[in-house]
Order: C-alpha cells, then structure tokens, then sequence
C-alpha cells in the first residue's frame, strides 16, 4: 500500500519508542536510539513538504513527494546553522538571513534541526553515545513542537518562513 | 582552528554559561551543572558539546515551554559570543532510571 511519510506518524512512533505512556524506568538503548532518528525525520519531513508546497502549491501529492526528495540534510543543515548558531551566510544573503533571524519561532525550528540532526548521527553511529528516556523525550518534544510552528506559521503565510524556506530551496537546487 | 584554541575556546564556553545559566531557573527547570566537551560531529567538525544536569523533570520529561527557554537563554549567550566552533546541547537528569535489561523478552 502507497502511504506518504506523515511527520505526525513518526512523532507518534518515537514517543512508543521513547516509553512515555510506560511509566519510570529506561527504555531499551536501541529504541531510544529509533526514537531519535523518527523524531528528526518528523521534522526534516515536515520541512520537505513545506518546501514542496512553497515551490508548488498547485501541484498534485505525487508531484510535491517528488520534490521532497530533493531537499538536501546538509543544506539544510547550512541554512539552520546562520540562522540558529551564528555561522556566516554568504555576503549575499546576510540581510535575508538577517531578517529571519529576528523571528524567534524560525530561529527555534532551525535549532531544533540542528540538534535533532547531530543527535541523530550519533544515534545511528555512535557506539558510545548516552541516551536517557528524559533527553531523547525532550528531543521528541521539539521536534514536535517545531512541525506544529512549521504548520502554524505555514498556515499564516508567514513572511519569514517562506524566505527560510526558500533559502533552503536554493541552496539545495534539484539533485 | 588549532587543538589548543578549541580546548580554550570550550573551557571560555563552559566558563561563561556557569557564570550566565548555572544555579538558574527556568519554569521548572533548575541547571544544576554545565559541562563542555569538545567532540566532533556530523560533519567531522571540532565542536563544542554543552552538558546540561538538569533537576528531575516531574513527569516523563521537563516540560517544552521551559526547556526551549533555556535552550534561548544558551543560544543568546553563545551566538552573541560565539566560540567560533559549532555548540550542540544536551539536557540530563541529576538522577537517571536504570538501564533496561537489553536481553529480556518483551516490547521495551
């Protein structure tokens, strides 16, 4: 069955994962490690479809799913970086990053990436990496957080989004 | 940047947000410690990692509303002086649950 990637599914997944409805105790170090990764894919997805409905929002479903699949982790991993953790943009797109940076719910969301995406790394590669259910269900918890920004400042037209969006587009351009 | 100017740069870093953060509270959250660690990341870069023991959270985990104000009150501090490495952060519990036992039978 032909199902697309719902950001909200993995959200609801890590938290399974995570044991947040289990009561005390530590989850297996493996799910924990899961958890992680399907909270950072919630969110690189749920930027994925923002992108596609920015570039194409007349398209059909098959259409934005293709261009998904074009968004790229490290330029998305570039633009957050200005933004979140004062990284040098370009010359040429300082005042646009400028702008973007004076919006606190994008500079979260851009955070929130950058976190999830090393923790993520370390997740998957990491022998020695430390994961406790408090850490990686606060992980979940802004991931979760930054889909809803995302939809809410998507669903207000929001000015600063699009040109965080469309910053991501370009430095990404199709692959 | 050299070895010696990371580990400089990580130490003015931890320094810095003991100074700013450490004993502070923020909603339910208290920070009772900071630790910087220098690693490298996803991208094999030097980079600064920021340990942060927290109080317990009362529940499963700290609430959202008072963990991204902490992670703001970091992220000013840091980008307004920046260490010239990329800083990542983790939040931790003073006191953390047992380890599950990894080879029982059973979905967790």
């Amino acid at each position: 069955m032909q199902r697309v990637i719902r950001p909200a599914w993995l959200l609801r997944q890590a938290d399974e994962l995570g044991y947040r409805q289990a009561g005390p105790g530590q989850p297996r170090n493996s799910n924990l490690r899961r958890a992680v990764s399907a909270a950072y894919y919630a969110l690189f997805h749920a930027i994925g479809w923002a992108i596609a409905n920015q570039l194409l929002p007349a398209g059909s479903l098959e259409e934005q799913a293709g261009l998904t699949r074009s968004v790229d982790h490290g330029a998305l991993r570039n633009v957050c970086g200005w933004i979140a953790k004062g990284e040098s943009p370009p010359q040429h797109v300082a005042d646009l990053v400028k702008v973007v940076q004076g919006d606190t719910v994008i500079v979260d969301l851009a955070e929130a990436f950058l976190e999830l995406r090393e923790k993520r790394h370390a997740a998957d590669y990491d022998h020695l990496a430390d994961f406790s259910k408090e850490a990686v269900l606060n992980l979940v918890d802004s991931a979760r957080s930054a889909v809803k920004a995302l939809e809410q400042a998507q669903a207000a037209g929001s000015a600063t989004l699009a040109r965080f969006l469309t910053l991501v587009s370009l430095k990404t351009a199709i692959r | 940047m050299s070895m010696a100017d990371s580990v400089r740069a990580a130490g003015e870093v931890e320094q810095a947000l003991r100074e700013s953060v450490e004993g502070r509270q923020f909603g339910t959250i208290e920070v009772r410690k900071i630790i910087a660690l220098l690693g490298e990341d996803a991208d094999g870069q030097t980079a600064v990692y920021l340990e942060l023991i927290l109080s317990d959270p009362t529940g499963a985990t700290w609430p959202i509303e008072d963990a991204q104000q902490l992670r703001r009150a970091i992220r000013e501090q840091l980008v307004s002086e920046p260490p010239g490495l990329p800083f990542y952060v983790t939040l931790r519990p003073e006191h953390e649950a047992p380890q599950a036992d990894e080879d029982a039978e059973g979905t967790n």
